[in-house]
């Protein structure tokens, strides 16, 4: 049997087709991702849409309060249709595929709690989104006046954090480090003493770093002048000025877009002055466990999980000969290898086009 | 399937009239006998298990070469299936359980993983491992079956129920004899195939109300040699 399941219409409409006889109140959706509540789905009979109080939907089951008409043609829409489901494996499909085929009598795991696979199947999960099958979400947000924004709920590390232009072009933001963020800023006297609460623990304030990072003109960083008038001719004593200050100028701060700082501490992304306002996009990694939905496989890493489970759940059980555990580690090494190799996803002809810029000179 | 009582109720009597060694009431070997049933029945869980690990070190065999399926269907014979109404993530054993094999959700696709009740505080404290609707858990306490998430409302066990006591029932015929009653009586539920061990061990512990030792040592004897026949 085949692994797909819905027909092309459902796949590609995104919505199934049934026609009333005047008495039925009751049709079986099935759907690819099939909806799993009353929210994602659109009814409709005859081209018209119908409120959700006229029906209720069970997963599977989708029930009319009233029997739509004789001939009535009535359509299910997933809302937010998805594509491209099938290049993935489900968590639960990778644990009930592992209980089947590596656990049982005669085999080398005769025995293994589900739960434990669960565990290491996620864990897996989480390794994969780390190192192999990067999946980078992508959150665009505007910097406002406090020029912080909190990291996003599944935020694990970013990728890169950019600025949108007028056109839609992304800038990239570098990581400032000539900055931080105390986590604790110590209240003294006028004579530098610590000062100590009721319960004489250590009395804080609010960080000065953090205040005066947030009034530096990144212009004053890169010894660039406001009107920049400096390539003028009648503005020769400006070019000097800027030959001579520029001189060994440290390329990490040469820049014009600003910077980010992370606030480990708070959760938050910090901006310049200068990005207030702006459009940021901000790519990062999670852990693939976020949701749901994210507890998936990408099918050419598919055989690297099962082996990473397998290698998991020997290496954890008692009395497991250590040469087992050992053509595991190997195995599990070598599909994760593969599966990286697979995820890079290297096109012989994108390549080519990146290498003929590459190859043309550099001229001095 | 089922062995008939009365036949092993005739057998174990001319054994022991043969002998001279007395005689069983239909009482006495009522209660012999569904003892001897449930020793037999709880042995083949112990059989299986022993099996399995055999044909783990040497391998399987086919067909019916493969003494750990031969044994499978023996106790296959008493697997039943129930749906159960959870109430607030507890329902009730059934009556006639006897071990239970798993409990799955309603659609079939997926199990209910057994947990102990003492790891279950792990489990769901931690967020990889907390029983989810996908990933059901369960612990037994206290004659009941405790579902978590406790939002599932119905689950179908899988269980082996506990043999009927076979019973020889008796009607008095003429001079006060005791006359074999089919209709009222209840056959021995275990595979045909445990017929001879049956017999013994009823004779086994029929030798221990007659007080002949010589009756337990032979049926003993016997039961050991079948069980090195198993082995070998």
């Amino acid at each position: 049997m085949g692994l797909i399941t819905d027909n092309a219409f459902n796949y590609y409409a995104g919505s199934q087709n049934f026609v009333g006889d005047g008495s039925a109140t009751i049709f079986t959706v099935n759907l690819s991702p099939q909806p799993t509540s009353i929210a994602d789905i659109f009814v409709y009979i005859n081209d018209i849409l119908i409120p959700e109080s006229s029906y209720t939907y069970v997963n599977p089951t989708l029930t009319f309060n009233a029997p739509p008409a004789d001939d009535a043609q009535i359509v299910v829409t997933i809302k937010d249709k998805k594509y491209g489901d099938y290049r993935y494996t489900t968590l639960a499909d990778i644990i009930n595929n592992f209980m089947v085929a590596y656990i049982g009598d005669g085999k080398i795991i005769n025995r293994a709690k589900r739960r434990d696979v669960i565990f290491h199947a996620k864990r897996a999960i989480q390794e994969f989104s780390y190192d192999i099958a990067r999946v980078e979400k992508i959150q665009e947000v505007e910097v406002g006046s406090s020029l912080s924004i909190p990291m996003p709920q599944d935020f694990v590390n970013y990728v890169a954090i950019s600025f949108v232009d007028n056109y839609g072009v992304e800038h990239s933001i570098p990581k400032g480090r000539i900055t931080s963020k105390p986590s604790e800023a110590i209240l003294q006297d006028d004579e530098f003493n610590y000062q100590y609460d009721d319960q004489d623990n250590l009395a804080t304030t609010s960080a000065l770093t953090d205040e005066r990072f947030k009034n530096l003109n990144p212009k004053n960083i890169l010894g660039q002048y406001d009107d920049e008038l400096f390539y003028d001719k009648d503005y020769s004593d400006q070019i000097l000025l800027e030959t001579r200050t520029r001189y060994g100028a440290d390329p990490e701060l040469m820049n014009e877009n600003g910077f980010f700082i992370i606030d480990e501490n708070k959760g938050t992304i910090n901006f310049t002055s200068n990005l207030a306002g702006r459009l940021i996009t901000i790519k990062y990694i999670s852990d693939g466990l976020g949701t749901d939905e994210e507890m998936k496989v990408h099918k050419l890493a598919e055989e690297a999980i099962y082996k990473h489970i397998a290698h998991a759940v020997l290496s954890t059980m008692a009395q497991v000969p250590e040469y087992i555990v050992n053509r595991f580690k190997k195995e599990r090494r070598a599909a994760m290898r593969n599966a990286k190799l697979r995820l890079y996803d290297l096109k012989l002809n994108e390549m080519t086009q990146v290498m003929r810029g590459k190859s043309k000179h550099i001229k001095h | 399937m089922a062995i008939n009582v009365n036949k092993v109720y005739r057998v174990v009597l001319s054994i022991l009239n043969k002998e001279q060694r007395g005689y069983l009431t239909p009482d006495q070997f009522n209660r012999l006998a569904r003892q001897a049933q449930l020793d037999l029945f709880e042995k083949s869980f112990y059989d299986y298990n022993r099996q399995l690990s055999k044909r783990n070190i040497q391998g399987v065999n086919s067909e019916y070469g493969d003494i750990a399926d031969n044994i499978e269907e023996k106790i296959d014979l008493f697997a039943e299936s129930a749906t159960q109404s959870i109430v607030a993530g507890v329902f009730s054993a059934p009556s006639d359980l006897y071990r239970t094999i798993q409990l799955v959700k309603t659609d079939r696709l997926t199990e209910i993983e057994k947990v102990k009740k003492s790891e279950y505080v792990y489990l769901a404290s931690s967020k990889l491992t907390q029983p989810t609707v996908e990933f059901p858990v369960y612990y037994f306490d206290n004659q009941q079956f405790n579902v978590l998430p406790n939002t599932l409302s119905q689950c179908v066990i899988d269980y082996i129920r506990r043999p009927e006591d076979p019973a020889w029932a008796f009607t008095l015929g003429n001079g006060g004899s005791y006359v074999y009653d089919a209709a009222n009586s209840q056959d021995f539920e275990i595979h045909e195939s445990d017929e001879n061990d049956l017999v013994l061990k009823v004779l086994a512990l029929a030798g221990v109300i007659i007080k002949d030792p010589t009756v337990i040592q032979v049926a003993q004897q016997q039961e050991v040699s079948n069980i090195n026949q198993e082995n070998s």
